[in-house]
C-alpha cells in the first residue's frame, strides 16, 4: 500500500519507497503490480499522465526536497515522477532505483494517482540520460526541474536538457545568483528546449498588479513616461527580472549600470533610455519572504505626476495607485497557493517557449552582467 | 474592445502569464439583494478578484427593494460568499478590498427615481474611480419585471443606445421569454434599448469547462470528425438528470416545466455544440454561425408527431439517495391536480447531410436516481463479428461518453478479449476523468461567462437567432400539450430514469436501442 506510508528504510531509502531496490528495467512492472495491489483494497486506479517530471538534484537532502514538493505538486500536476540523484562517478558505476505508485484524494475531488520514481546513481554524467529515457512515459513531454545550479555549458547539461521539452530552474536558489542568471540567458539562447524559471512565475501575480493600471484612467497611454522604477528583492534575480520585463516589454535602452556604493549591501542602479525620455531603475535586496517586498513605479500623466506601490505583506499583494486629481486606489489581492509556494505547477502547464520571460531575460541578465564587469 | 486590442494597447499586458484583465467597469446588479447574487454573481467576482482578474477601476452597485446601506450590504453579500464560494476560507484582506468596491441602491427596478440614483454613482464612479464609462447591466429578476427595467434602463439615458459615454451592455438570465411569441417580444423590447451585440443571454450551461471541452474534444482531435456522422453514430443522447426536486421553486416551475427549464436552452445548446460542422475559427460569430445552422436544421415537429417523439412525466413520491421524498403534487406551491412535467425525453432529428437518419435523444427530469449530465455518442455496430454467439455476448457497439457533470471526463466503450485460452470478447470503458489530470481549481462557470461579458466576447453566450430558433423547435410540443390530454401524470416515482414510455421512445425506430444509465 503506497499512500503516502512512510517506511522507515533502515538503509537510507527514500521515504515511502519499497526497502528493496528494483532494477531499472523492472520500474513499470513493479509499479504495476503496486497499482493492482491497491485497487484490491480500492477499487480501479487511473493513473493520471500528463507529462513526465524529471527532477535532477545534487544530493539526497536535495532529492527529500524535491519529492516534498512534488508531493504537493502532484494533485495539481500530475506526472511521471523521475528524481535523478547523480553522485559524483565512483569506482563503480551503480545505479539504484526505487518506485511506487502515490494515491491522493483532493477534498470532495477524484482520486489523483501518479508514479514516483527515485534513481541514485554514480554512472558518468555523458551517459545519465541512458538511465533517464527507459523511465519517461512515451510521447508525453519531459519536464527537467534542475535543482540548485544547472552545470550550464557541461556535457551532462547539454545531454539532460536535449531530451527535455523544458528546462526548469529556480534562480533563488543559484549559488551566485546575479552571475548564474546571465549563464541561464546565454543557455537559454543556445538550447532548444524552452526554459523557465520558478522566480518568473512566482512574479506573476506583481506583474499583473504593476500593468493594471495602465488599462485605465489616469494611467492609461502613460507607460512610456515611467520615470523610475524601485524594486525591494528577497531574491535579488526577481528584482532583476522585473526591470528586464519593463525594458523588454516597453523597448528601453541600458544607458549606465551602477552597483551600490557600499559593496556589503546588494543593489543594481541603472539608467534606460525610454520612447518617452529616461527610467531610473534600483534593485534592493532585503529580507523577507516570497520573490519581492515592494515595487514601486513613478510616472508622469498628462494630469501630473503619478506612482504604483506594490507590497506583500503576509498571504496577500497590496497595489496603492495614487495619481494626481484623482483618489488612491488601493487594492488587495491573494497570492499564489500555499500548497506550492515554489510555483512548480504554473511552470508545468507552460508548454511552449515563453517569449516574454526569455526576452525579458536579456535585459535582466545585462544587467547583472554590467554590474560585476 | 476585446481582450486582444486592450493587450496591443497595453505591452505590459501580454504573453502567457499575465493575464488581460478586462477594460475598466462599473456593473449594475439589477436585483442585487436576490437569490442568484447571493449564490452566484457576488462570488464569482470575488473569486475573479481573489485571482487578480478583476480590472484594476472595477465598481459594483447592487440594486433592489431591500432596504440597505452600503455597509449593510457589503455585510449581507460577506455571508454569500462565506456560504457560495468556490474557494474557502474567505481571504479577509482580499474581501474588504472587495467589498470596498460594492456599493447599493435600494430602490424598485420599476421606478425611475432609481434609475436616477444608480446613474448618479455611475457618473461618481467615472469621475473618481476611473471606470471609463463602461457599464454592464445584470438583470438579476424574475422575468416580468424585465420590460420595465429595461425601458428604465433606456428612459433614464444610463445604458442602452442612449449612452455613448463608454460601452454599454445588459446581461439576461433565462429564461428568455416563456415562450416564441413572449421570447419575440422581450428581444424587440431589449433591442429597442441595446444593440444585438450588446446583450449577452446568459446559459450557465455554456461556462463550464466541461461543456466548453465538447469544442475542444472534437475540434483538437483529428481521427473522432471522420466518424462523426450519419455514417457511423447510431444515435445521440443527451441526459440532463437531477436527483433534486424543484427546491422551493413551485411557483416558478409550475409556469414553466422541464421542457422550458432544461430542454429549450441547456439541452438544445449541447446538442447544437455535438452537432455542428467544425468553424473556420473561433471568432465569435464563426461559433454562433455553426450552432445556429444546426438549430436551423431541426426537424419542426407538429400535431400528432409530437405524441410519437416527445414524452412527458412527472414524479411521484419514492425514494432518492436513501430518502424519502414526497411527489411533485405535493411539494409547495404546486397544484394538486398539476400537469406540469417534471420530466421530458424528445427525439430530435437534424436534417441536414452530416446528420440525416441519425437521432438525437434529449432527456431531463428531476428527481431522477442520480445527479448527471453527459452526452452519449452510440456509434453502429461493426458490421461483422467473426467470433461466434456465445463469444461475443457480452460485446456491445462503441460509444463515446461526454461526462459533463459531475465526473468530468469521456468514457471510451470498446471491445476487448477476456483474458484465458478461448476468444471471448467483452466490452470493456476506457476512462479519462478531467479532474485527476487536471487538478486545478476549475472556475465556476459564472467567472468565466462575468469575464467574457466585460470584455465583450459573446462566444459562449446564444445569439438571439439561436435562442428564437430553439424556441421555434420547442413551441409546437408545448402547443400540442397545450391542445391535448396528459397523459396519467404522476408516472414515475422520485427515484426512477423517468417513465416507461421514454424507454419504448428511445427503441420504437430500432429495438434494442436503450438509454445509457448514467
Amino acid at each position: 500500500m503506497s499512500q503516502g506510508t512512510a517506511l522507515a528504510g533502515g538503509r537510507g531509502e527514500p521515504p515511502g519507497f519499497s526497502l528493496e531496490p528494483v532494477a531499472l528495467g523492472e520500474v513499470d512492472q513493479l509499479l504495476e503490480r503496486q497499482r493492482r495491489q491497491d485497487e484490491d483494497v480500492n477499487g480501479v486506479l487511473v493513473r493520471a499522465s500528463v507529462s513526465n517530471l524529471v527532477v535532477v538534484c545534487h544530493d539526497r537532502p536535495a532529492s527529500r526536497q524535491a519529492l516534498a514538493a512534488v508531493e504537493r505538486l502532484g494533485q495539481r500536476a500530475p506526472s511521471r515522477c523521475v528524481v535523478l540523484i547523480a553522485e559524483p562517478p565512483a569506482g563503480r558505476e551503480d545505479v539504484r532505483t526505487w518506485a511506487r505508485v502515490v494515491q491522493r484524494q483532493t477534498d470532495g475531488g477524484p482520486k489523483v494517482v501518479w508514479d514516483e520514481v527515485v534513481v541514485q546513481t554514480t554512472v558518468p554524467p555523458r551517459h545519465l540520460v541512458s538511465v533517464v529515457l527507459p523511465l519517461l512515459l512515451p510521447e508525453l513531454p519531459v519536464f527537467t526541474w534542475w535543482t540548485g545550479t544547472p552545470p550550464f555549458g557541461d556535457e551532462v547539461f547539454d545531454e539532460l536538457t536535449e531530451v527535455s521539452n523544458r528546462l526548469i530552474v529556480d534562480s533563488a536558489a543559484f549559488a551566485d545568483p546575479p552571475a548564474d542568471l546571465a549563464r541561464l540567458a546565454r543557455a537559454a539562447a543556445a538550447i532548444t528546449p524552452a526554459v523557465s524559471d520558478c522566480v518568473w512565475g512566482r512574479l506573476t501575480p506583481w506583474r499583473e498588479l504593476l500593468a493594471a493600471p495602465f488599462g485605465g484612467p489616469p494611467l492609461r497611454g502613460s507607460h512610456d513616461r515611467i520615470r523610475s522604477v524601485s524594486v525591494d528583492a528577497v531574491e535579488p534575480t526577481a528584482g532583476l527580472e522585473l526591470v528586464g520585463w519593463f525594458a523588454s516589454r516597453l523597448g528601453w535602452e541600458l544607458d549606465e549600470v551602477r552597483l551600490a556604493a557600499d559593496p556589503a549591501s546588494d543593489a543594481w542602479h541603472a539608467r534606460w533610455t525610454t520612447a518617452g525620455g529616461v527610467c531610473d531603475t534600483v534593485v534592493t535586496t532585503s529580507l523577507g519572504a516570497g520573490a519581492l517586498t515592494k515595487a514601486a513605479l513613478k510616472v508622469d500623466c498628462d494630469d501630473g505626476p503619478a506612482s504604483i506601490r506594490v507590497e506583500a505583506p503576509p498571504g496577500h499583494l497590496v497595489a496603492t495607485v495614487t495619481a494626481t486629481g484623482h483618489e488612491p486606489s488601493r487594492r488587495r489581492v491573494g497570492l499564489a497557493s500555499a500548497a506550492d509556494p515554489i510555483g512548480l505547477s504554473a511552470e508545468l502547464q507552460v508548454f511552449g517557449h515563453d517569449r516574454i520571460f526569455e526576452e525579458a531575460l536579456v535585459p535582466a541578465a545585462a544587467l547583472a552582467e554590467a554590474a560585476s564587469d | 474592445m476585446n481582450a486582444h486590442d486592450q493587450s496591443a494597447e497595453q505591452p505590459l499586458v501580454v504573453g502567457e502569464r499575465v493575464r488581460a484583465t478586462p477594460p475598466p467597469t462599473a456593473m449594475v446588479i439589477v436585483g442585487g439583494s436576490g437569490d442568484l447574487a447571493h449564490r452566484k454573481i457576488v462570488p464569482a467576482l470575488y473569486n475573479l478578484e481573489l485571482h487578480r482578474l478583476l480590472p484594476q477601476n472595477f465598481q459594483v452597485v447592487g440594486s433592489s427593494r431591500t432596504e440597505f446601506s452600503d455597509d449593510e450590504y457589503r455585510r449581507d453579500m460577506r455571508k454569500a460568499v462565506e456560504e457560495f464560494s468556490r474557494t474557502q476560507p474567505i481571504q479577509q484582506q482580499v474581501w474588504e478590498s472587495f467589498a470596498s468596491r460594492l456599493h447599493y441602491v435600494t430602490g424598485s427596478s420599476t421606478d425611475p427615481d432609481t434609475f436616477a440614483r444608480v446613474g448618479d454613482l455611475l457618473d461618481h464612479f467615472d469621475r473618481e474611480w476611473g471606470t471609463d464609462g463602461n457599464r454592464l447591466f445584470y438583470l438579476s429578476l424574475i422575468p416580468k419585471l424585465f420590460p420595465d427595467t429595461v425601458r428604465g434602463i433606456g428612459k433614464s439615458g444610463i445604458g442602452g443606445r442612449a449612452w455613448d459615454g463608454g460601452w454599454s451592455r445588459v446581461v439576461c438570465e433565462k429564461p428568455f421569454g416563456h415562450d416564441l411569441a413572449s421570447a419575440r417580444e422581450l428581444q424587440e423590447l431589449l433591442t429597442k434599448v441595446f444593440p444585438e451585440e450588446d446583450v449577452f443571454r446568459i446559459d450557465h450551461y455554456l461556462g463550464k469547462e466541461s461543456v466548453q471541452n465538447i469544442i475542444a474534444f472534437r475540434f483538437a482531435n483529428g481521427i473522432f470528425e471522420p466518424v462523426w456522422n450519419h455514417h457511423y453514430v447510431d444515435h445521440v443522447q443527451v441526459t440532463v438528470a437531477e436527483s433534486i426536486g424543484i427546491e422551493h421553486r413551485g411557483n416558478f416551475y409550475e409556469t414553466a416545466g422541464a421542457i422550458r427549464d432544461i430542454i429549450q436552452n441547456h439541452a438544445l445548446q449541447v446538442l447544437a455544440l455535438i452537432a455542428m460542422e467544425p468553424p473556420g475559427t473561433f471568432e465569435p460569430e464563426d461559433v454562433r454561425n455553426e450552432k445556429a445552422k444546426v438549430l436551423k436544421a431541426l426537424r419542426r415537429l407538429e400535431g400528432e408527431a409530437v405524441d410519437a417523439a416527445v414524452v412527458r412525466g412527472q414524479y411521484g413520491p419514492g425514494w432518492v439517495e436513501g430518502k424519502q421524498v414526497p411527489g411533485y403534487r405535493e411539494e409547495p406551491d404546486v397544484a394538486p391536480d398539476s400537469v406540469v412535467e417534471t420530466y421530458v425525453a424528445g427525439e430530435f432529428l437534424v436534417d441536414n447531410w452530416r446528420w440525416a437518419g441519425t437521432p438525437f435523444y434529449l432527456r431531463t427530469g428531476k428527481r431522477l436516481p442520480k445527479r448527471a449530465t453527459e452526452v452519449v455518442v452510440q456509434f453502429k455496430a461493426a458490421p461483422h463479428l467473426p467470433f461466434g454467439q456465445t463469444a461475443q455476448d457480452g460485446l456491445e457497439p462503441n460509444a463515446l461518453v461526454l461526462r459533463i457533470q459531475p465526473d468530468e471526463g469521456i468514457t471510451m466503450k470498446v471491445g476487448a478479449k477476456v483474458p484465458g485460452p478461448s476468444l471471448e470478447v467483452r466490452s470493456v470503458n476506457m476512462d479519462f476523468s478531467y479532474g485527476t489530470s487536471f487538478a486545478d481549481d476549475l472556475p465556476d462557470a459564472y467567472e468565466r461567462l462575468l469575464l467574457d461579458v466585460m470584455v465583450g466576447d459573446p462566444t459562449l453566450f446564444p445569439r438571439w437567432d439561436s435562442v428564437e430558433l430553439a424556441w421555434e423547435a420547442v413551441q409546437p410540443i408545448l402547443d400540442r400539450w397545450a391542445s391535448s390530454d396528459p397523459p396519467e401524470l404522476p408516472n414515475y416515482a422520485a427515484g426512477e430514469w423517468g417513465p416507461k414510455a421514454a424507454d419504448e421512445l428511445i427503441a420504437r425506430k430500432r429495438p434494442g436501442r436503450r438509454w445509457r444509465r448514467p
